[in-house]
């Protein structure tokens, strides 16, 4: 339900709302956006700060896709592609 | 400055049109991260990693943009305001961080792609990386496109003296 201003029917002028606080979903909001901060920084202090690509890559593949990518690479050179 | 309302409609639509256009695009992108993630073949793996810097760069970073910056002329255009309710400006700093996080983002999706050409770099692909951070976005966009529709009460403390200004103004004309 949205909360624009109320007009009077008179004279189409904002009526003044009584001061209010930040609603509770807001709060709750804030608060969520605060841990997800909270653990960026944590996440970048675990992971020595570095920055660049290399600092968000996961560990690396136990199947052997990333041979298979790489000799997929290779081929596609020898093709000229 | 209240835009016309012609003008409004068009920046409406525009807005509405990018937003959700990026909201598709994660989709997409999400998809062939969890593709490029998933797959065994080492063509496939090789194609959504590249496939993944073009979508980032000629399709996101555009959508988000102008995402943006239909939004800011959309609230600066009408009685809602930028800073006057918290569903706009909790949606303004939303859009502000997915924007910045996808455009630093960038250097990692062009990292991945010269790696799945090149070759080497062995052990970096597949990546879960590109998976957490679209699906991350992809909430991010979702809990904006909620926000826009159900526009939640709340008047921030400036709306609040912005609208007892309007008022106190009122009255002095009327006395």
């Amino acid at each position: 339900m949205a909360d624009r201003p109320a007009r009077s029917e008179q004279d189409n002028h904002p009526v003044p709302l009584p001061v209010t606080g930040a609603p509770r979903w807001v709060k709750v909001f804030g608060l969520a956006a605060l841990a997800l901060l909270l653990l960026m920084v944590l996440a970048q202090l675990v992971g020595g700060g570095k920055h660049g690509p290399g600092r968000h890559l996961g560990l690396p593949a136990a199947d052997g896709t990333a041979a298979v990518v790489a000799a997929a690479a290779g081929h596609a050179d020898e093709d000229g592609r | 400055m209240v835009l016309a309302p012609a003008v409004r409609k068009f920046a409406l639509t525009t807005h509405v049109t990018t937003s959700v256009g990026w909201l598709g695009a994660v989709v997409a992108f999400l998809a062939l991260a969890v593709d490029g993630l998933t797959s065994q073949d080492g063509q496939t793996v090789r194609a959504a990693y590249l496939s993944m810097e073009a979508l980032g760069r000629y399709v996101l970073v555009p959508l988000a943009a102008a995402s943006l910056f239909s939004g800011l002329v959309q609230s600066l255009g009408s009685s809602w305001g930028l800073f006057r309710h918290y569903w706009v400006l909790t949606k303004l700093l939303m859009t502000v961080f997915a924007t910045v996080v996808l455009l630093a983002y960038l250097r990692t999706l062009s990292y991945l792609a010269d790696v799945a050409t090149s070759g080497n770099g062995e052990g970096v692909l597949p990546s879960p990386s590109p998976v957490l951070h679209s699906g991350a976005a992809l909430v991010v966009l979702l809990v904006a496109a909620v926000l826009s529709v159900y526009k939640p009460r709340g008047v921030t403390a400036y709306g609040q003296r912005k609208q007892r200004q309007a008022s106190a103004q009122s009255q002095q004309r009327h006395a």
